[in-house]
């Protein structure tokens, strides 16, 4: 009898490890012990965000990086965890895209991400992928850093229309408004030979996107993306919510690094590991 | 007992698919049930992106050198870890977990919080940031 509860305590222990990491690294502990860790991890977030001192919404400024929260659970985009409303056309571009990441993941070497010949992630991926970013306000304009491939993006809030064809551009063109506490971002003109996630989302040039950024606290920041494109969903769709977290002075990301990739240093890694760990000659 | 067994390895095997699956986006190449643990020389250390590059020379259970590369995390990753550019140099003695190429080929990745020993200095890295990816 103690041993059958012993047992079944073992098992409850390992089921209860195994839905933790399910639930995402964002739920792991924070880094610590060690002299790296104690450094690296100060500062890390869980999926739920504690609430931080208040703060002014309208104040979007600093650095943000994106809280980990389980999208390997996702069945199609890093962007939701429901099913990706496609028209037959977006399907059949979905199925086109062969990414090395996620539920459809294939070797990279065979695979056609763009990013595999180092072009740039553009805005979508920028704003999905777990890096951090900057926003920095000035009278007519916000302006997103981010350290992905050290690019910007200009959202303009001096109160112009959007243009009718600003097109194709690889970070889209963007004009802004706030809408009580809620700062909404639209975005056209986006090139759709870039993809809209790590995962190979598809969308064309008639994309439209509207995020909505919402500043919790001074700590706190929310953002939901609105998906419109007839030729590629039956539908426009939301996103779930993206959550960030700021990194204050002294924190690992707080301070942005230059990450870009160039065809040099692909090239090289291509030849020398990923082919090779592919089984691929190329 | 079996059923107890045969339990915890399903959960154990899951568990560590999963955890590697997050860390890695082209985890699909590696063969993530099967660390293993390589003792060699450093030949060249790329600090490079997207992912930086470690060339060892590992002798085999025959005694006969072989070259293995090993993809590592991105520099940004590694750099906020506590590596450095300098982290390996040439001739430097090595004990390094990969998980090693299903193609079979004498490449590995030790990606996320990569275990390493340099001339016997434990320099482990703590896994990235939540959310960070790399």
């Amino acid at each position: 009898m103690r041993y059958r509860f012993t047992a079944s305590f073992i098992v409850l222990v390992l089921v209860a490890t195994l839905t933790f990491s399910i639930v995402g690294m964002a739920q792991a502990p924070q880094r610590g012990g060690g002299e790296r860790g104690a450094a690296a991890g100060a500062g890390r977030g869980n999926a739920t965000p504690p609430p931080g001192p208040p703060h002014d919404p309208h104040d979007l400024n600093g650095v943000w990086l994106q809280r980990g929260g389980g999208v390997n659970r996702y069945p199609e985009s890093e962007w939701s965890a429901q099913k990706i409303p496609f028209t037959p056309a977006g399907q059949a571009k979905f199925l086109a895209n062969k990414p090395g990441k996620g539920p459809r993941a294939g070797l990279p070497a065979n695979g056609n991400d763009p990013l595999g010949g180092a072009n740039v992630p553009g805005l979508l991926r920028s704003l999905v992928y777990g890096r951090p970013f900057q926003f920095i306000t000035s009278q007519d304009k916000v302006v997103q850093l981010f350290e992905w491939f050290r690019i910007w993006r200009e959202i303009w809030t001096d109160g112009r229309k959007m243009p009718d064809d600003p097109g194709p551009r690889l970070y889209g063109y963007s004009v802004a408004h706030w809408e009580g506490d809620t700062f909404v971002v639209d975005t056209y003109g986006l090139d759709p030979r870039l993809w809209g996630d790590e995962w190979g989302l598809p969308f064309t040039d008639n994309l439209r996107l509207s995020e909505r950024w919402h500043r919790l606290d001074e700590d706190n920041l929310e953002m939901t993306l609105t998906f419109t494109d007839p030729q590629t969903f039956t539908k426009p769709w939301t996103s779930d919510v993206k959550r960030f977290r700021l990194q204050k002075k002294g924190m690992p990301d707080a301070e942005m690094l230059e990450v870009i990739f160039i065809p040099l240093d692909e090239q090289d890694f291509n030849e020398k590991i990923r082919n090779p760990s592919n089984g691929v000659t190329k | 007992m079996k059923k107890l067994i045969s339990s915890l390895v399903a959960i154990s095997v899951a568990m560590f698919s999963i955890q590697a699956f997050a860390h890695h986006g082209t985890g699909v190449a590696y063969d993530n049930t099967k660390p293993t643990v390589l003792k060699g020389t450093v030949t060249e250390f790329g600090w490079k992106n997207p992912h930086a590059q470690l060339f060892l020379d590992v002798k085999d259970a025959n005694g006969n050198i072989t070259k293995w590369a090993v993809e590592m995390n991105s520099p940004g990753v590694m750099t906020r870890q506590g590596w450095t550019k300098k982290e390996f140099k040439p001739g430097d003695e090595v004990q390094i977990t990969v998980y090693p190429s299903k193609a079979g080929t004498l490449v590995g990745s030790c990606i996320g919080q990569c275990k390493a020993i340099i001339n016997g200095k434990d320099v482990t890295a703590q896994p990235p940031a939540p959310g960070e990816q790399f």
